[in-house]
């Protein structure tokens, strides 16, 4: 679990200037969900999730892991890190190793593992982003740019982290990696880790997350289900976001006079319209 | 966050800020030459309170006048020990081998008064002036250089877009740092040859990522036509303007003064 108390956070940009990044953040993430942190840029996802493992250090507030306070001034920040995996936005943009093998073993070496525990976990996290053995013995920069990706989420997964932490997974990929990174995160969160991960794309987070926390100007906006936050369309749109296409043309069609119950994603509208033709047919 | 300073520059709008870059930088100039021309005491007294005031009409504060000192503490202090204890003459107070001279305490205050007087006084040049102006008044003062077939104008470039990417590359160095630090990374404990390891994580990427903007860059360029040497106008136009004059006047006032003071 991961809880959020009173959390501030401002950016200093001068001798005396700041900038208010986070302001009273009050949040906390269940185990083993899956959370999707919508919001413009600028609205502080980045920034509150540097938080979580302790990379920024908050003016005010408490955030707890599993109940260790890791805001306390002698909190173990290093084991914090390990327990709580970041994948920075282009993580590939951090790869630096002569083979993908060695970029992946930087952070189980980092926990300083026996060399055998090691191997097992490259081979392990490789064989989870969908990486067969072959490009392991590759320079990293000969990898396709979806391949890349996966690289570097893989050397935050062989540390083994019980929670994973994702800032905009899929910015700058093609469909197809867009696809292969939401199926990653649904398998590890079906795996058993607890997943979080931050877009500006309503789409990939009706598709993907159980949950939705919307930030807005450093504050939380909303926070719920999917259904419960997308069934606020309007208010939405009012800080700039909306709810996914699909939402807005079934309420439409609702409107219209069509039997469509509110729908997500273009999966559940697909079933919609095939009972409504279905039921004419029949 | 890493804290890069690009040059020292304080926003501002005094008579310091709003006085050309050129200007400033020939007025230092002479300023600095005088310095080391003048033996009268009263002189050294007339470039004290003349550096003070300036510093006061720039609106900077003691604390940025002493970070501009601080570095080069060490060398002020060596230069007043070794003219103290070394200057021949007649002898004040002396125990066993060194001797404190009259003449030695005159140098020692006199060469003091001087390096400070020099260090605030270019620091006031800085301190008011954005990198960028400063780079295009070197720019424009070297111009004459160019008909020597000097790359005057290439040089000057080739600054602007040094100081323009420190930032940036400062920046990305940060996150670069915050990234590796979250897969565990430990920087900044161990013996050297540890700590220059543990730097390959970041250095690597942080080249990488500064060959790639060069080269995008140079493409952006190219695709905008850019000429290596081709003469080329600015969109601010430095225009010397009645504040210069100005500056002028204070100066040849200044300048007289010392002048009336050595002569007396």
């Amino acid at each position: 679990m991961i809880r959020i108390e009173n959390l501030n956070y401002a950016y200093k940009t001068g001798a005396k200037n700041q900038k208010q990044a986070l302001v009273n953040i009050n949040l906390e993430i269940a185990d083993n969900s899956l959370t999707a942190l919508i919001g413009h840029t600028g609205s502080g996802k980045s920034t509150l999730i540097r938080h979580l493992n302790g990379l920024i250090k908050p003016d005010s507030g408490k955030i707890f892991i599993d109940d260790t306070e890791i805001t306390a001034p002698k909190a173990d920040l290093r084991r914090v890190r390990f327990d709580v995996g970041l994948v920075f936005q282009y993580p590939e943009q951090q790869l630096f190793a002569e083979t993908v093998y060695k970029d992946i073993a930087f952070g189980p070496e980092n926990m300083k593992l026996g060399a055998d525990e090691v191997k097992r976990r490259v081979y392990e996290a490789a064989e989870m982003v969908g990486l067969s053995e072959k490009p392991l013995e590759k320079s990293p920069f000969e990898l396709s740019g979806g391949q890349k990706r996966r690289a570097a989420i893989a050397g935050v997964l062989a540390m083994k982290p019980k929670k994973l932490i994702m800032d905009e997974p899929a910015a700058g990929l093609d469909p197809r990696g867009r696809e292969e990174i939401f199926a990653l995160i649904k398998r590890l969160h079906k795996s058993g880790m607890t997943m979080l991960f931050t877009s500006h794309s309503m789409e990939d987070a009706a598709k993907t997350a159980e949950r939705v926390i919307v930030m807005d100007k450093g504050k939380i906006f909303a926070e719920g289900s999917v259904a419960e936050i997308f069934a606020r369309g309007g208010e939405l749109r009012k800080i700039g976001l909306d709810a996914p296409q699909v939402t807005i043309i079934a309420d439409k069609l609702r409107a219209l006079g069509y039997d469509i119950p509110p729908v997500y994603t273009v999966e559940q509208m697909l079933l919609a319209i095939r009972k409504i033709i279905g039921g004419k047919n029949g | 966050m890493v804290d890069i300073l690009i040059g020292q520059y304080l926003t501002g709008s005094s008579a310091l800020h709003r006085t050309d870059a050129r200007v400033k930088i020939i007025l230092l100039i002479l300023y600095a030459a005088l310095l080391f021309i003048i033996k009268n005491p009263l002189s050294y007294a007339i470039f004290l309170i003349f550096t003070t005031a300036l510093t006061m009409m720039g609106g900077i504060g003691f604390k940025a006048v002493m970070k501009s000192i601080k570095p080069l503490r060490w060398i002020i202090i060596f230069t007043a020990v070794i003219n103290l204890f070394f200057t021949k003459g007649e002898p004040l107070l002396s125990f066993w081998k060194i001797a404190i001279t009259a003449e030695g305490i005159d140098l020692a205050v006199k060469m003091t008064v001087r390096l400070l007087c020099l260090i605030v006084a270019s620091s006031l040049l800085t301190l008011t002036t954005p990198p960028l102006t400063l780079t295009n008044a070197i720019e424009s003062l070297l111009s004459p250089l160019a008909k020597l077939k000097v790359p005057v104008r290439e040089l000057a470039m080739m600054m602007s877009i040094t100081l323009r990417f420190i930032p940036v590359l400062a920046e990305e160095a940060d996150r670069i740092i915050k990234a590796q630090t979250a897969r565990g990374a430990d920087f900044g404990s161990g013996g050297i040859i540890s700590r220059a390891k543990s730097l390959v994580p970041v250095m690597m990427p942080l080249f990488i990522s500064a060959f790639k903007r060069a080269e995008d860059l140079a493409t952006a360029m190219d695709a905008r036509c850019f000429i290596s040497g081709a003469p080329r106008t600015k969109l601010h136009e430095e225009k010397l303007t009645p504040a210069d004059a100005r500056a002028g006047v204070v100066f040849v006032v200044f300048a007289a003064a010392v002048a009336a003071a050595e002569l007396l």
